[in-house]
């Protein structure tokens, strides 16, 4: 049974790794990287990225594809599907609202 | 439950897993290398490096169990969608192989389209038979018939359909139909012509709810007696004659100068309530039967046949209640108004079809030899085009071992190939749809023969919703018929040894050794065979019928001939000076210089005559006649020999003696040596009037008088100056030139005659002939044209298996001549890869046509069933075609050159 906390862990990572291939198709090393710029969700254990890209393949928000890295290895890149994409900015917008409340709440 | 799935999925998926697997593992494996790469460059030891590396990865083992779990998951969720869509992948896929050989795909698809559009034709034929009315509202439509052995589908005397009216009691409608049809002339201001009409009751357009064009329908109201004259027209005849002008209603038309008023015209689609005749004008049943019954007593007479009544079941009302009150209306009937002759009352009730049951009926065994024959075809093209996917099979072997390598089931493989035909089939069905409306109207032409009393009506042969059903099924089945056995065979071979083998497919009968295996093949070339024999048997009988039918001897000058049909019935003249009209026209057309002889009889000989019950002098039985009334002269212009005595001469008037010639049938019921000659002929009278005589003093050979295929039936004919005349006469005029050429000349002079002469039809004896002999010339064209095709396949079928063996045995052919084989051999080598399946094909198809002879017994005319001509014929013309197509492959295997074979290997 996961926890809430799991459970906001892995919306928090399901999200980030959404933005960061925002911007074009990344192997997993390079999400870790990026991530662990700028959050600490992954400063436990790497290797959960990974299970987390699958999942989120199998759900159909990313696609992958083997390819070529910068220092001319195999390595499998994933990139946003058109649902990853909808799924980014419906989770967007929700954080967008829930600072609005927040911001509200805090003015009255 | 999950974890039940799983397992089940890794175990089909093993080799999926373990590729999975493989991948996350580099995937892994190329984390941990960047990571420890970063590290070092950072200035780590790289051992170290590595080891922090794998620490912050965390538990690698976890990890790639729910990644593979994951995957996993993923791939089965392919697996059923691709489960789902195999249809459209398999169609995509089998679209690709036949645009990638279009040759193979033109001929497999024209093939099976030969095949299914005449399977479809014929269908479309016999779909005929239970159409409704076209135009009306024919659903629920039921028709009545008096039945009895001799004839099931008969008329209800005019009593009797009053009283099923009159009891119908709210369970159903009534509509009333003159069992014969009436010529009528009609005469306009620049033409007088000749329509055709039927009388029904007021109830017929209400009952039919029949769409008009214009104006109404005829009313009860216009059916009573007293009532002002009312016709209603054709749509046809409307757009001929008054081209289709909408101010005709009101207008008076002139039916045998009898004036009618037109109150409505008939929807374009209404054609009558038979298919048989399509009527110009409808009159009501009252003003029908006071002008055109020959008997005065039919409005009364419940022993004759003048009404067919179409019924319209009430909602509330079934067919079973409606069947149980005319039952009871027979039984009423039988015992308050008995027949003659202790006859009891059958009604029966049949849904209305616009082709009459009777017809139905009399057809059927043509019908069910048509429908055989075109199954017969549609085999023949299917096994052809299953031989082709066998040889286009044997070329593809590389791809269908590549495709079972990489993990296509054998069931992926079936599925494929059976698509392909599918395609095929699917593609065939559609040509033969677009096909069978042409090959549909060709049969329906037949229909339209000619006749004394004018065209026929063509036959509607259409492509209705049934019929593209049919169409779709047949194809379907065909596809699968036709792809079943090849795609079995491909799919079960040993790719395996295929593949290592650099890709030839054994083919039945390839073994070096001269034993051979009877394979799929040799199968298909028997069955082609076996069907091709009964074809060509069959087509064998009905030839030699059509032949027969043609050499009949009429009894009198048909080559020369010509015969009309012309009536005064526009002209006023009075029934007193209808003789001295006749005997005027025949020495007027005498004395033109392109005839050579013209007379006059009550109705011309190859056309429906009245028959009467005749007695000899000795009070034997009584004689079924057939009753013809002929101008003096007549068997001089007709070219009929007199036997004995003399003809019908001009001295034979009203006031001599009244004589009879007889035909020899008749001379010998009167007499047992046939010379009848001196006897008297006893014609019988009623109450009022005593039995006349007729002294006997001529004896004429027998000649065809009222149907040209049936055998002679006593004729007796009487000189027309001494009875009767109607308005109308038969016409007949022998030419000196081609009768055809003088159809116009005729007419003319006809015409200048009088204006108002009406003239039912002009048309050279070998015409009406012809239109006698309509279902054998069909006969002979549709099952000679499905036996030519069916020799055409098996022909191709036959060369395609010699063609193939020869093309494969090529290497061995040489090697034998370069040791030293001699002709002789290669050709018995040749002939050895077919001689098993044609004697078997041959021997399978002598059962079959032995069993045909029985089915085709009534489409056969003057031939026995058993005729060795036509089997002899058919044989004779198979090995023809079966040796044209071995000959081409065996003089290419004597060709081989022995080196050449050779080196090319």
């Amino acid at each position: 049974m996961p926890t809430e906390r799991g459970d906001l862990l892995r919306g928090t990572l399901e999200m980030l790794i959404l933005r960061s291939l925002e911007d074009g198709p990344m192997h997993g090393y390079g999400i870790t990287e990026r991530l662990q710029r700028v959050s600490d969700v992954l400063t436990v254990d790497e290797g959960s990225l990974y299970p987390a890209l699958y999942r989120m393949q199998k759900r159909g928000w990313l696609k992958s594809r083997w390819g070529r890295s910068e220092n001319n290895r195999k390595a499998r890149f994933y990139s946003l599907t058109a649902a990853g994409r909808k799924q980014l900015e419906a989770a967007a917008s929700s954080w967008a609202r829930f600072s609005e409340a927040v911001g509200r709440a805090m003015e009255a | 439950m999950r974890r039940l799935r799983l397992w089940i999925v890794r175990l089909l998926l093993r080799d999926e897993l373990a590729k999975i697997e493989r991948e996350i593992d580099e995937e892994f494996r190329f984390h941990l290398d960047m990571k420890t790469d970063a590290l070092v460059a950072g200035g780590m030891d790289p051992d170290e490096a590595r080891a922090r590396a794998v620490r912050s990865f965390g538990d690698s083992e976890r990890f790639r169990e729910a990644a593979t779990r994951c995957l996993a998951e993923i791939h089965s969720k392919e697996q059923r969608v691709s489960r789902l869509g195999w249809l459209g992948q398999d169609l995509r896929d089998g679209l690709r192989q036949l645009t990638r050989r279009p040759g193979f795909t033109a001929l497999a698809v024209g093939t099976l389209a030969l095949g299914l559009s005449t399977s479809t034709a014929v269908f479309a034929y016999v779909n005929a038979y239970s159409r409704p009315f076209p135009g009306a509202d024919a659903q629920g439509l039921q028709q009545v018939y008096l039945s009895s052995e001799e004839n099931p589908y008969g008329a209800l005397s005019y009593p009797d359909f009053e009283d099923l009216t009159s009891l119908a009691g709210g369970l159903y409608g009534v509509a009333g139909v003159g069992q014969t049809l009436f010529a009528a002339s009609v005469r306009h201001d620049d033409l007088t012509e000749v329509v055709f009409g039927q009388g029904v009751t007021g109830s017929f357009f209400p009952v039919l709810r029949v769409a008009m064009s214009l104006g109404r329908g005829l009313s009860p109201a216009d059916d009573r007696p007293g009532s002002e004259p009312a016709v209603v027209l054709s749509h046809a005849y409307w757009v001929r004659r008054y081209r289709s002008d909408p101010e005709v209603l009101g207008r008076t038309i002139l039916l045998n100068n009898q004036p009618y008023a037109i109150v409505g015209v008939a929807g374009p689609e209404f054609l009558g309530s038979s298919a048989a005749f399509r009527p110009q004008v409808w009159l009501p049943f009252e003003q029908y039967m006071r002008v055109y019954w020959a008997r005065s007593d039919t409005r009364v007479n419940r022993d004759a046949g003048a009404v067919l009544p179409i019924l319209r079941i009430e909602e509330e009302g079934t067919p079973a209640q409606v069947r149980d009150a005319l039952a009871t209306l027979a039984g009423g009937l039988d015992r308050e108004a008995p027949l003659a002759g202790d006859r009891t009352r059958t009604f029966r009730l049949e849904p209305a079809t616009w082709i009459s049951p009777a017809t139905r009926e009399a057809e059927a065994s043509t019908t069910h030899i048509m429908l055989m024959a075109a199954a017969c075809l549609l085999l023949l093209a299917c096994a052809n085009v299953a031989n082709l996917v066998l040889s286009a099979g044997a070329r593809r072997q590389r791809e269908m071992a590549l495709r079972s390598a990489i993990g296509a089931s054998r069931w992926r493989l079936v599925r494929q190939l059976l698509a392909e035909s599918l395609l095929l089939s699917t593609l065939a069905g559609f040509l033969a749809l677009l096909a069978a409306g042409p090959v549909g109207a060709r049969l329906s032409s037949y229909f339209a023969r000619p006749s004394v009393w004018g065209d026929n009506v063509p036959r509607e042969i259409v492509v209705d919703p049934r019929v593209m059903i049919f169409a779709l099924a047949a194809a379907v089945l065909t596809g699968i018929v036709t792809g079943v056995v090849p795609a079995l065979r491909a799919s079960g071979r040993n790719h395996a040894s295929t593949l290592s083998s650099g890709g030839t497919w054994a083919s039945s009968g390839r073994s070096g050794s001269s034993a051979r295996i009877p394979g799929t093949r040799d199968l298909l070339v028997s069955t082609q065979i076996a069907l091709t024999v009964v074809l060509l048997f069959v087509a064998g009988l009905v030839l030699r019928t059509l032949d027969a039918a043609q050499r009949v001897d009429a009894g009198f000058d048909v080559e020369h001939t010509l015969a009309s049909y012309v009536s005064t019935s526009s002209m006023g003249v009075p029934a007193s000076e209808r003789h001295r009209f006749f005997e005027e026209l025949i020495r007027r057309f005498q004395g033109l210089s392109w005839v050579e002889g013209a007379t006059v009889a009550e109705q011309a000989p190859l056309s429906g005559h009245p028959v009467q019950e005749l007695r000899g002098e000795n009070g034997g039985d009584p004689v079924v006649t057939t009753i013809a009334r002929v101008w003096p002269g007549y068997f001089g212009v007709m070219g009929m020999e007199i036997l004995r005595g003399r003809a019908v001469e001009p001295t034979d008037t009203a006031d001599a003696h009244p004589v009879v010639v007889v035909n020899e049938s008749l001379a010998r019921r009167l007499s047992a040596d046939g010379d009848a000659v001196g006897r008297t002929l006893w014609w019988p009278g009623d109450e009022d009037q005593p039995d006349r005589g007729f002294d006997v003093v001529g004896v004429v050979r027998n000649a065809r008088q009222t149907s040209f295929l049936d055998e002679p039936e006593p004729v007796a004919y009487f000189s027309l100056p001494q009875h009767y005349s109607a308005p109308g006469n038969a016409f007949l005029v022998k030419v000196a030139g081609d009768p055809a050429a003088a159809v116009d000349r005729m007419e003319q002079e006809l015409r200048a005659v009088d204006s108002r002469i009406a003239i039912v039809n002009i048309l050279p004896y070998t015409q009406v002939v012809r239109g006698f002999l309509y279902t054998q010339r069909m006969n002979a064209e549709l099952f000679g044209v499905i036996a030519v095709l069916g020799l055409i396949l098996a022909t191709a079928g036959v060369f395609g298996v010699v063609a193939l063996a020869v093309a494969r045995r090529r290497r061995e052919i040489g090697i034998r001549v370069a040791v030293g084989a001699d002709r002789g051999f290669v050709t018995r080598l040749v002939l050895g890869t077919v001689s098993g399946p044609l004697a078997v094909g041959l021997l399978f198809g002598l059962g079959g046509a032995f069993v045909a002879t029985r089915l085709v017994r009534n489409l056969l005319w003057g031939v026995a069933p058993t005729d060795p001509v036509a089997l002899v014929a058919g044989g004779a013309v198979l090995l023809g075609a079966v040796g044209l197509a071995v000959a081409v492959p065996l003089h290419r295997a004597l060709e081989v050159d022995p080196v050449a074979s050779l080196r090319a290997e």
